[in-house]
């Protein structure tokens, strides 16, 4: 017998059966939210196909495929010699190696027990499977809290409900759809397990936990820059608790095992090296391991020495420790060992500074405040249940619930500073919203009084039935009200996901005329393209933006990408665009350019191409060689930025703008040449007059949003290329020139 | 000797003319570089006798709305103090022009901003801001016919402004202009002298200091407040000097922006008063109406905050609607799609 009715109507169970029962729901609870959270993120897979987003996923997916083909310490000595031409970089040297690590050793374990997967498919598959895994640390982390509320009477509510936020909020999923293969993907899961396991540490007090804590650091460490973000939780969060008195040997014990390993660790991974004790992320974390050993020190001559000698003897011990302190802050950044005063330091308190004085972190948009709108956007109603969470935190101050309140403070400090830091602040946000929401059903939810038939009795002697009736009116009107919440929370998380977050952006949707799916896919083709029409040697010269792609998809040499470290090759490839065909042709032979490869959105309104980009290219390019490029020279009179016929001089010369323009006439047959992104007119006449001398045009995509030029080769008689080209147009008639046109091939896009 | 010999040249000179001498605009220019402008002194203060003339006319009040002005303005300020600082800078090697021969060579960065010099906007028949002259040496006082005038940009690059300087003013090279980060030893130092001076004060109120740190209640709100300011966009108005509100062409005051990337200043803070109302509603039903007695109160009671909070959200989403009108969702008619 599982289940037997008793004599006063109570189903009674046996203990063990009802902790199998528990353990199944809790279980299918769980699978539940895996699949939610794995299926809201494969939007992107279903509606185009697995592949790789963006531009430094692509990097990472090179990395992965090296490091499975080669051993892993080829890969932490993997010098590139095919970026960055003619330096290379030392790849190994300059990334976080958890996340390409991580689908390496999954890669190789499927292929052990038999399942062999393409490496592609894991790397896309990555994230989504991190997520629930994020839902399950979300869960733990949000348990070990709720258990130290004594307030919480069902501990178990907030916690499934934070995993279930956690799951499906769109401030993590922006960062995790299948195909974003970047560190943050697996970077979450990791602050969340590390975070709970130091909630553990601190209330168990174990070396054991703190370890653990120590390892997981690392592993975050490893995968992502972010990491700082712990480095300075956990001491701030020991400092808090020093000064409110809550000192204890628990605290020493898990703060100092995790200092110490956790810190020996990290600087294990050869991009960090030895900044854990040389810059001033981490100097907080130096900081408090100090202190704490200062707290245990005087906590034992308190014990041993009379008040008043412990009292003299702390105020000399004070004076010391304070000025040896600031003196040995002042020799070592005078001696340079440590830069505590960087401008990254101001940046982050002083939001005015960077505007001024660091133009190229103002210039990035995910360094951009956060509008409130972003706010709800990225977490729905959890954002107006956020504060109430932490209000409730505060009425059961404990070591853990403290956590929170600073993570909430801290995190909702720098995701109002900087759009990218929601994804630190969405779990701390789903925690506490969880918190809310689960006391909320604790107190309204909770049939047991109304239900049970004894207290039902013992109530009747003091409330009658009527009043039974409206108890029942006030519940219903909160678990209703909030339950359409929920229910309105999965909607808007289900339309963000969709319609937001889940585009690869190396393959565009859009609609045709007729209002069926179109998908445009010409980066794809132009990168094929270079990958099978050019030898493998040739080096291909494009924005930064594309360099990761150039590399991943094509695999051709490229000079610049996304991992910006050298201003001065960027801005030789600015200006290299950016000056006439005469000067560029020059330097293009200097750098040993083969192809060059330009993105044009004028044919189908793509905004993000290159003629947008180039002022970024004239502005770089004038901080190094201010009298060659002047970006004031780019605009007209008037200040206005042109591409048509009234386009300034230097801008109708420029490199950039002959590419992208080139041929553009002919596709109009002699009508006006419309430029559907600047939305500006030229005439056809001048459209069909922009000439290219030293390069020619070797590919356009289909929607010409990729145009690949080749380097002419120098000509046989030593004669100047651009010299040849203007003696070949003066010869040519009008008429000629005229049937030329006529005859051309039909320039038409292709559909 | 010889420089004593100039001093006592040009002291003579100022006493002869009523213009004034770069000598002595140098006294009216402020600590931060700038000579400035308003009604009561454009008359007399425009007289540049010996030195060229840049002014900077602007209106930095948000209800003006202008962002080229926001953008703008620090940049200028911060290129002024630069070169005051360069001018009083005792280093032989850094430019400096007081005893050049050529008059045009000494430069002035003036400021006018149009809430304190309405007259003096009149005069230069200005109808737009911001904008940017350069009056050569003794054409100060021809208000709107001035030298030469720079053209703004979409968006503003300080190098081109440098240029444009240095193009005017001969001898000044736009890398004198460079702006140099603010010194950090005065800093450091400063942040000593202040943590040592709140020791002292935080020591002698310490009874109270240590009363209101301990209480609890403090901080809850102080967490509280800077939670509820954060998320509804308090440090995006901070960083980016954003209007409270603006109007449209008819006149008519919008107070919440268009556009998801975009806010004014009034949405913090209606948002801040929605969020704290929730945050209240939400009190009374977790704290409040679970303890009372009384059996109606406590129903009505329910009832009310559960109204409440759903108006106030429905507002939230209503106001989201209106920044991005692609958003199909409305919180009370989900069930129609």
């Amino acid at each position: 017998m599982i289940a037997s009715i008793d004599n006063d109507g109570y189903i009674r169970m046996d203990a063990s059966v009802l902790r199998v029962l528990k353990l199944l729901v809790l279980t299918s609870i769980f699978i539940c939210i895996s699949g939610a959270a794995i299926a809201s993120r494969l939007f992107s897979v279903i509606r185009f196909e697995s592949i790789i987003h963006e531009f430094d996923p692509w990097f990472n997916f090179r990395a992965t495929k090296y490091l499975v083909t080669h051993s892993f310490y080829k890969f932490l000595n993997w010098f590139d010699d095919k970026t960055w031409y003619p330096l290379g970089r030392v790849t190994g040297g300059t990334l976080y190696p958890g996340l390409m690590v991580t689908s390496a050793v999954i890669h190789n374990i499927l292929k052990k027990i038999g399942l062999p997967i393409d490496i592609r498919n894991i790397c896309v598959m990555l994230a989504p499977a991190f997520s629930s895994l994020t839902a399950l640390a979300t869960y733990l982390f949000t348990l070990e809290i709720t258990c130290t509320l004594p307030s919480m009477n069902n501990k178990k509510t907030p916690a499934l409900l934070s995993a279930a936020f956690m799951s499906i909020v769109p401030g993590y999923i922006s960062r995790s759809v299948a195909g974003s293969y970047d560190n943050e993907a697996i970077a979450i899961t990791l602050l969340m397990v590390t975070f709970f396991l130091w909630i553990k540490s601190v209330r168990l007090g174990s070396i054991l936990y703190a370890s653990i804590t120590a390892i997981f650091y690392f592993y975050m460490v490893s995968a992502w820059g972010g990491y700082v973000f712990i480095t300075n939780m956990i001491p701030l969060h020991i400092f808090i608790l020093i000064l409110m008195g809550r000192f204890n040997y628990k605290l020493y014990t898990s703060y100092c095992t995790w200092y110490a390993l956790g810190t020996l660790m990290s600087m294990q991974i050869p991009f960090v090296g030895f900044l854990p004790i040389k810059s001033n992320d981490h100097m907080a974390a130096f900081g408090v391991f100090g202190l704490l050993q200062l707290v245990v020190l005087t906590n034992y001559f308190k014990e041993t020495l009379s008040p008043k000698r412990f009292f003299n003897l702390m105020i000399a011990f004070g004076i010391l420790v304070f000025t040896f302190g600031i003196s040995g802050l002042i020799i070592a950044t005078k001696l340079g060992w440590i830069a505590p005063w960087t401008g990254r330091f101001y940046s982050l308190w002083d939001t005015n500074y960077a505007k001024i004085h660091i133009p190229i972190i103002a210039s990035v948009s995910e360094h951009q405040p956060t509008p409130w709108s972003s706010f709800y956007f990225d977490l729905n109603f959890l954002i107006w249940l956020f504060p109430i969470g932490v209000y409730l935190c505060f009425n059961d101050l404990s070591n853990e619930s403290i956590f929170i309140i600073v993570y909430s403070v801290l995190g909702s400090y720098f995701a109002g500073v900087m759009v990218r830091l929601m994804l630190t602040l969405a779990p701390v946000v789903c925690v506490c919203a969880a918190i809310t929401i689960g006391k909320l059903f604790d107190l309204y939810l909770d049939f047991k009084i109304i239900l049970s038939k004894k207290v039902y009795e013992l109530n009747e002697k003091v409330i009658n039935k009527n009043n039974n009736f409206w108890n029942l009116i006030s519940r219903f009107s909160v678990i209703l009200t909030f339950g359409f919440y929920l229910y309105f929370y999965v909607n808007h998380c289900i339309w963000v996901n969709s319609n937001a977050y889940s585009s690869p952006s190396v393959v565009l949707a859009s609609k045709n005329r007729d209002g069926s799916n179109a998908i445009i896919d010409d980066f794809r083709e132009a990168y094929y393209w270079l990958r099978m029409n050019t030898n493998e040697d040739a080096n291909v010269m494009a924005w930064w933006d594309y360099g990761y792609q150039i590399g991943g998809m094509a695999d051709r040499t490229t000079f610049v990408d996304n991992n910006t470290w050298n201003n001065t090759h960027i801005a030789t490839v600015g200006k290299a665009m950016a000056v006439s065909e005469a000067n560029s042709e020059v330097i293009m032979r200097r750098l040993g350019v083969d192809y060059v490869l330009i993105i044009f959105g004028g044919m189908l309104g793509y905004s993000g191409d290159d003629i947008n980009k180039f002022l970024w290219m004239v502005r770089i390019s004038e901080g190094i060689w201010p009298e060659d490029v002047n970006e004031r020279s780019y605009f007209t009179d008037r200040g206005e930025y042109k591409v048509d016929d009234m386009a300034t001089k230097t801008m109708k010369e420029s490199l950039m703008y002959k590419m992208s323009f080139y041929n553009f006439g002919k596709l109009f047959g002699g009508r006006d040449v419309y430029d559907r992104v600047r939305q500006q007119r030229m005439s056809s006449d001048y459209a069909n007059n922009i000439h290219l001398d030293v390069l020619e045009e070797v590919y356009t995509s289909e929607n010409w949003l990729v145009r690949i030029y080749k380097l002419k080769d120098q000509d046989n008689f030593g004669r100047d290329l651009i010299e040849v080209g203007e003696n070949e147009r003066k010869d040519t008639t009008r008429r000629q020139k005229r049937t030329l046109t006529r005859n051309r091939p039909e320039f038409d896009i292709r559909v | 000797m010889k420089i004593s010999a100039i001093w006592s040249a040009i002291l003579l000179f100022v006493q002869l003319s009523c213009a004034i001498t770069y000598e002595k605009v140098l006294q009216n220019v402020g600590k931060d570089g700038l000579l400035h402008i308003n009604d009561k002194n454009f008359l007399k203060s425009l007289k540049n006798d010996d030195y060229s003339l840049i002014i900077f006319i602007t209106a930095e009040d948000p209800r003006v709305g202008c962002t080229i002005c926001h953008e703008f303005g620090p940049q200028y300020k911060a290129m002024a103090y630069q070169y005051m600082n360069n001018l009083r800078s005792e280093d032989p090697d850094t430019y400096n022009p007081i005893s050049d021969s050529n008059d045009k060579a000494r430069v002035i960065f003036a400021y006018s901003d149009f809430s304190d010099s309405r007259k003096y906007f009149e005069q230069l028949g200005l109808a737009s801001v911001p904008r940017l002259f350069y009056y050569e040496p003794g054409k100060g006082p021809q208000l709107a016919t001035f030298s030469d005038e720079y053209s703004f940009l979409v968006s503003e690059n300080i190098e081109n402004f440098q240029n444009w300087v240095a193009q005017n003013v001969p001898k000044l090279l736009a890398k004198n202009l460079k702006i140099a980060p603010p010194d950090q030893k005065p800093l450091f130092l400063l942040s000593i002298v202040l943590i040592v001076m709140t020791a002292i004060v935080l020591y002698n109120f310490r009874e109270n200091v240590a009363k209101i740190a301990q209480n609890r209640y403090v901080w809850q709100i102080l967490c509280f407040v800077l939670i509820i300011l954060f998320i509804s966009g308090h440090m995006y108005n901070e960083i980016r000097h954003t209007d409270s509100y603006k109007k449209d062409r008819e006149g008519n005051i919008i107070y919440i922006s268009p556009g998801h990337q975009n806010q004014f200043g009034a949405e913090t803070q209606i948002l801040t008063v929605v969020y704290g109302a929730i945050t209240i509603a939400l009190g009374l039903l977790l704290s409040y109406f679970p303890t009372v007695k009384d059996a109606k109160l406590k129903v009505v009671g329910t009832v009310i905050s559960c109204i409440v909070v759903s108006i106030l959200y429905t507002y939230i989403v209503e106001m989201y609607h209106i920044k991005s009108p692609g958003y199909p969702l409305h919180l009370f008619n989900v069930f129609a799609n």
